[in-house]
């Protein structure tokens, strides 16, 4: 009864060894636990930053996916990272991209899908020019040739994040523009 | 009544052991595999179509933050120069593959040598790769491979012998 005993506590032991193993090799939590911490280790895996988080954007069309907008040096990156079914895992966009100080602002975009049908578009930036206060994103529907600018003020972190859903070639994007407080155009590039 | 009691909680405990045991076993087989299937082969096999190859051992490293750079061997064509490398990489999630194709291979007299061509393939511990690069200009017994993105620099001298001779 005794050896018995003994035997049993050495394989509840050994189960809790093997327990560790397995909780080690991260085999059923591939993913964090939270988005920062997803978006640290996207960063530290692809040798940037720590970039200085200015924003944290959950977004508006699909609550699991979190953008961090970060500038990190001379630049600035929005950072997306996706959650699924193992925590939290990197999405795109964590490289950064350099400011060029000679323009009144510098930007980025990149389309991606997790659904078949719809492409999800992050379109964003940093404003070097403070008399900018507001950035413009001029497109048009292909369908009824309407002008859909999307707008965004620019607050102290001098970044903006333009996030929409549509098919992919669905709009003809015009220009990114920055208004100034007047809303004259200081600067306009054009994107077509 | 404790007798089955007794059988009951020996049942769990097996079962539970067993499934953890059969749980690793499968992951490590698998990273095992994973590990084995370097499929760089082919690659230098391939290369003999361009004439005679040079092997050089390398094997020097850099840091890039907290995980290692190395080149291999440098592989010397009459039409390319061929470097591969190990990744390894301390971080285990969220570990995007290596940026191969921003290496830079420069020549003691400042040529910056053109890469065309980059494969890796991705193990448990980091990736193996290579990169291939036009021959210089000028002949150039050494080079410089260079990493250089964002505020991280890593750059290590390869023995080239004579690559570009001819050219």
């Amino acid at each position: 009864m005794n050896r018995k005993f003994v035997f049993a506590g050495f394989e509840w032991l050994a189960i809790l060894l093997l327990l560790w193993l397995v909780w080690r090799e991260d085999l059923f939590m591939p993913g964090s636990f939270t988005p920062e911490q997803a978006h640290r280790l996207s960063e530290s895996g692809f040798h940037y930053g720590p970039s200085t988080i200015v924003r944290k954007v959950t977004v508006p069309f699909d609550q699991h996916q979190v953008i961090f907008l970060g500038t990190y040096n001379d630049w600035f990156s929005a950072d997306t990272v996706v959650k699924k079914k193992g925590g939290w895992m990197a999405g795109g966009g964590v490289g950064g991209i350099k400011i060029d100080r000679d323009k009144a602002l510098s930007y980025s975009w990149e389309g991606s899908s997790l659904s078949r049908s719809l492409m999800t578009y992050k379109f964003y930036g940093y404003v070097s020019d403070d008399r900018i206060t507001t950035v413009e994103l001029l497109m048009t529907d292909k369908e009824t040739g309407k002008l859909a600018p999307m707008r965004e003020a620019v607050t102290e972190d001098r970044m903006f994040l333009f996030l929409w859903e549509s098919k992919q070639g669905s709009a003809t994007w015009q220009a990114i523009r920055g208004l100034d407080k007047e809303g004259g155009v200081l600067y306009e590039q054009s994107l077509s | 009544m404790k007798r089955r009691l007794t059988y009951a909680t020996f049942l769990f405990r097996r079962t539970i052991l067993v499934v953890l045991v059969l749980i690793l076993m499968a992951h490590h087989i698998q990273n095992w595999t994973c590990d084995k299937d370097r499929g760089m082969d082919d690659t230098i096999q391939a290369l003999q179509a361009d004439g005679p190859v040079t092997k050089i051992t390398v094997r020097k490293c850099f840091p890039i933050d907290r995980d290692t750079f190395t080149a291999d061997f440098v592989y010397v064509t009459p039409k390319q120069i061929v470097v591969t490398y190990a990744f390894r990489a301390e971080q285990k999630k969220s570990v995007w593959s290596f940026p191969t194709m921003s290496l830079k291979l420069v020549t003691p007299d400042g040529q910056q040598l053109l890469s065309h061509q980059a494969g890796s393939s991705g193990t448990t511990w980091g990736e193996t790769g290579f990169v291939s690069f036009n021959l210089p200009n000028k002949t150039a017994v050494r080079a410089t491979l260079v990493y250089d993105l964002y505020d991280r620099h890593g750059q290590i001298e390869i023995p080239l012998l004579k690559a570009g001779e001819g050219a």
